[in-house]
């Protein structure tokens, strides 16, 4: 059995008083990941700790089954899009992403640059100087060096920064699309909704500790004390039907919003059986009945918020 | 501006609003803010709120510039009046306290300098500031006093310290005060010639780049290189004049020439030198105008 | 993969204004041998002009300067602004990157320094310059610039202030502490690369060593600095 892309047994990692890390385990080999937190919850510490920028103050980091730090080769199989400007601005793109292959010991460095680049698409401009680019093109370029070298572990810190929505589309098209091909790619962003869109996981932190790794729904599901809000679209009837649900035991809360139920409910299951015996009742037809929050930014906020102690 | 929180009361709850709101206070004026840019300013530059290897250069140095007036007392303490402490205190004559911690001086301001301007340009706060109520000149002044204040540290309080020293172990304390009353006033001349000119020429040259290492090599190029090149060439010439470009103890001689037992191997007198730390800091003056005259919000 | 970073980092280096304001440096000694060739009296000991000036202005100051200020950049420059992650994030061996990387700020070095000491000693010694009151000098020059390079690399990597270490060495510990210090002056670059000119000089200083010695040591220097520049590469917090 191969060895994980990244596996982070108990790492943490402090700076004097400060902890940016705090016992963080997880493993993870082949698709799109997540990573998710607040200003300071431990990302780029993580990210710097995959790329062997950076050594855990205790724990451990195996890429591959390796310290980086300490076996350089395992860089053939990482590329890395740190937060930084890109290198070398007085530099041509092309030049820079033919330099990126050639240290990556790429064989036809020129063909693959070109390829890097046609897929970021700047092999159009690819002759001025980085320094010259705008942001979004300095991104892609970016990313460009990061891909030339057909890497199985991409690491990426906030990629779609300064990127129009059109590119941005297109860059998660090409992770995803990498992603489905096997590699790994671990994505840091704060654009929740886009990395729901190509992250089939994510790992959550908060004040530098681990709080949920897994699909979106599979965390979700796990929350089990926090209530599921529903949202109930019903053809007439809506406020008779109201009153019956809060006449349960399923239904904690209830409200009309715009002629709409919204509940909230501890035992979706329940709620389920009891709903369409209660919609007969109240002779309400149902329209739609559909989990309210349920998405990533909601499931990131509760937790956020839990693990801060509010809420509590 | 305040965090002045604003307390709704019920009866049984309260909730507090910690919006900002206008300061109304008074205002302490163009002065206070120059004095608060100073101190601050100075104080970052030797190293305050950062780690302790921040600190520990401008420490060593300063230790190391009252290192000649320390050892000169600490003999004096130890071996009180004997001719091995009397040569001691005749072989360091307080106008020449500054040529002989002369390098410690340029590379405490070669330090400390780049530090109080080339960050604002490269952190591009310059503009933060001038949308305050300091003008340029108030930034520039700020400035110029911020470099003079830690550097007045190494010039001025060694050999006060000297003085004072002496004064305690001389036979007649009031004796020496009064037979020396002269030498303070010339101890703090030559104090603020050296710490002026030291201070305006490195941050004439700060002020030219927002790389602090540009700044250190451009601030030693200044000043060393002149310096031994007129050195190798008066002597290889036998012309003194070329003595004078030696920039790097320029202001030293003319604080030199305060004190009654000035001399020089050259023969330059005190004026000449004077002269050229005049020209020098004009210059430095002028650079530093021409910096920032253009500089907006 | 040496030569590609070699050129890449030659071209970071040479091509901004700070260049400039070192080939100004390295020219004074040139300049200065010129004024003095215009101006020398009749009957002047030329040979003790070149001496000291190598000796006092070219070896300890100068090239040491050139040299520091190069050798930090080299690495000093990616490290500031973050992007020296593109270098170690490649397969290449930490201590061949280093390598190149002092190669680079080596030759940036005498790019400057070998031209302004051929002037130098052109115009100081006029019809007295021979090929071992050139070439003699020129190796102490170019060991003594290397062990500079090798050290303030090393320095770059593992301090936030490599060049205000770099200063205090060369001022005060090079410049001052060891010229009255023979002790201190075995720990000095400077004396090890001056021990090459008083082999062509009697008229120079006496070295603090003769110059295999001097080679060896500066050889050591440049190869202990290489060794903890790729360590701190493998071990130190990168940004």
């Amino acid at each position: 059995m191969s060895d994980p892309a990244i596996e982070f047994s108990g790492v943490s990692r402090w700076y004097g008083d400060t902890v940016s890390l705090a016992e963080v385990s997880f493993s993870i080999d082949g698709g799109v990941i997540g990573l998710l937190g607040h200003n300071g919850a431990g990302k780029s510490t993580t990210l710097r700790l995959c790329g062997g920028f950076s050594s855990p103050s205790a724990g451990r980091v195996r890429i591959f089954g390796v310290d980086p730090r300490r076996h350089p080769d395992v860089y053939r199989r990482i590329g890395i899009v740190p937060d930084q400007s890109p290198p070398w601005p007085f530099l041509a793109a092309r030049e820079v992403v033919e330099l990126s292959a050639r240290l990556h010991r790429v064989a036809d460095y020129r063909a693959a640059a070109m390829r890097a680049l046609e897929t970021v698409d700047l092999a159009d401009v690819a002759e001025r100087p980085v320094g010259e680019y705008s942001h979004g093109m300095r991104q892609r370029a970016k990313l460009a060096q990061a891909l030339v070298h057909d890497p199985d572990l991409l690491l990426l810190d906030e990629p779609l920064n300064g990127l129009d929505p059109a590119q941005r589309s297109h860059v998660i098209e090409i992770l995803s699309r990498l992603g489905a091909e096997g590699r790994t790619i671990l994505v840091s962003s704060h654009v929740l909704h886009e990395v729901e869109r190509m992250a089939q996981r994510v790992l959550v932190l908060v004040n530098g500790r681990l709080v949920a790794d897994g699909s979106t729904a599979g965390i979700r599901r796990l929350i089990s004390e926090r209530p599921r809000r529903v949202r109930i679209a019903t053809d007439g009837g809506a406020r008779a039907l109201a009153r019956r649900l809060l006449a349960g035991p399923e239904v904690d809360s209830v409200g009309i919003v715009d002629g709409q139920i919204e509940l909230e409910t501890s035992d979706p299951s329940a709620l389920a059986r009891a709903l369409p015996s209660a919609a007969r009742e109240a002779d309400a037809l149902l329209a739609e009945v559909q989990p309210v929050g349920d998405d990533l930014e909601s499931v990131y906020a509760y937790l956020h918020a839990r693990a801060r102690g509010q809420g509590r | 501006m305040s965090t002045d929180a604003q307390v709704i009361d019920g009866d049984d709850a309260r909730v507090i609003d910690v919006a900002f709101t206008r300061y109304d206070g008074p205002r302490a004026g163009r002065l206070q803010a120059l004095w608060s840019l100073a101190r601050w300013s100075s104080l970052r530059a030797l190293g305050a709120r950062r780690s302790w290897k921040a600190k520990v250069i401008p420490i060593a140095l300063t230790l190391l510039a009252f290192a000649p007036a320390l050892v000169i007392l600490g003999a004096r303490a130890l071996f009180g009046t004997s001719s091995v402490t009397a040569n001691l205190v005749k072989g360091l004559p307080y106008g020449n306290y500054a040529a002989t911690v002369s390098i410690i001086i340029l590379v405490y301001s070669v330090i400390i300098t780049p530090e109080l301007l080339c960050p604002d340009r490269r952190d591009r706060t310059l503009s933060l500031y001038f949308s305050t109520a300091i003008s340029p000149g108030d930034y520039l002044a700020g400035k110029v006093l911020a470099a003079v204040l830690p550097l007045l540290l190494i010039t001025l309080a060694p050999p006060l310290t000297l003085y004072a020293g002496n004064m305690v172990f001389a036979v007649h304390p009031l004796g020496y005060l009064f037979g020396h009353d002269r030498d303070l006033p010339r101890i703090v001349g030559s104090a603020l010639i050296v710490t002026t000119f030291y201070a305006l020429v490195g941050l004439a040259i700060s002020s030219l780049t927002s790389r602090r290492a540009f700044a250190v090599g451009g601030y030693l190029a200044f000043l060393v290189v002149p310096t031994l090149i007129g050195g190798v060439l008066s002597h290889a010439l036998n012309m003194r004049f070329l003595r004078l470009l030696a920039l790097a103890p320029a202001p030293i001689r003319a604080g030199q020439g305060l004190f009654p037992n000035y001399s020089d191997p050259g023969n330059i007198g005190p004026w000449v030198w004077g002269a050229t730390t005049v020209e020098v800091a004009v210059v430095a003056i002028v650079v530093l105008i021409v910096r920032y005259r253009g500089e907006q919000v | 993969m040496i030569g590609p970073i070699i050129r890449l980092t030659l071209r970071a280096l040479l091509r901004q204004k700070r260049a400039i304001m070192l080939a100004l440096i390295a020219l004074a000694p040139a300049v200065t041998a010129g004024v003095y060739a215009l101006a020398r009296p009749a009957g002047a000991n030329v040979l003790d002009f070149y001496s000291g000036i190598v000796q006092q202005l070219f070896v300890p100051t100068v090239a040491a300067l050139i040299a520091l200020v190069f050798g930090v950049s080299a690495f000093g420059d990616e490290r500031e602004d973050g992007t020296i992650l593109y270098l170690v994030a490649t397969p290449q061996p930490r201590i061949e990157l280093v390598i190149a990387k002092v190669a680079a700020a080596w030759v940036a070095t005498l790019v400057l320094v070998v031209p302004s000491l051929v002037l130098t000693a052109a115009f100081a010694l006029e019809g007295r310059l021979t090929v071992a009151r050139l070439g003699w000098p020129l190796l102490g020059v170019v060991l003594a610039t290397l062990a500079y390079c090798a050290a303030a690399s090393w320095l770059s990597l593992r301090t936030r202030r490599p060049i205000i270490i770099g200063i205090i060495y060369i001022l005060l510990w090079e410049g001052s502490i060891a010229t009255f210090a023979a002790s201190a002056a075995k720990l000095s670059i400077s004396a090890y690369g001056r021990a090459f000119v008083a082999h062509a000089l009697p008229q120079a200083a006496r070295p603090v060593t003769g110059a295999l010695t001097a080679a060896v040591v500066l050889v050591a220097v440049v190869a202990i600095a290489a060794w903890g520049a790729a360590r701190a590469l493998v071990r130190g917090e990168l940004p």
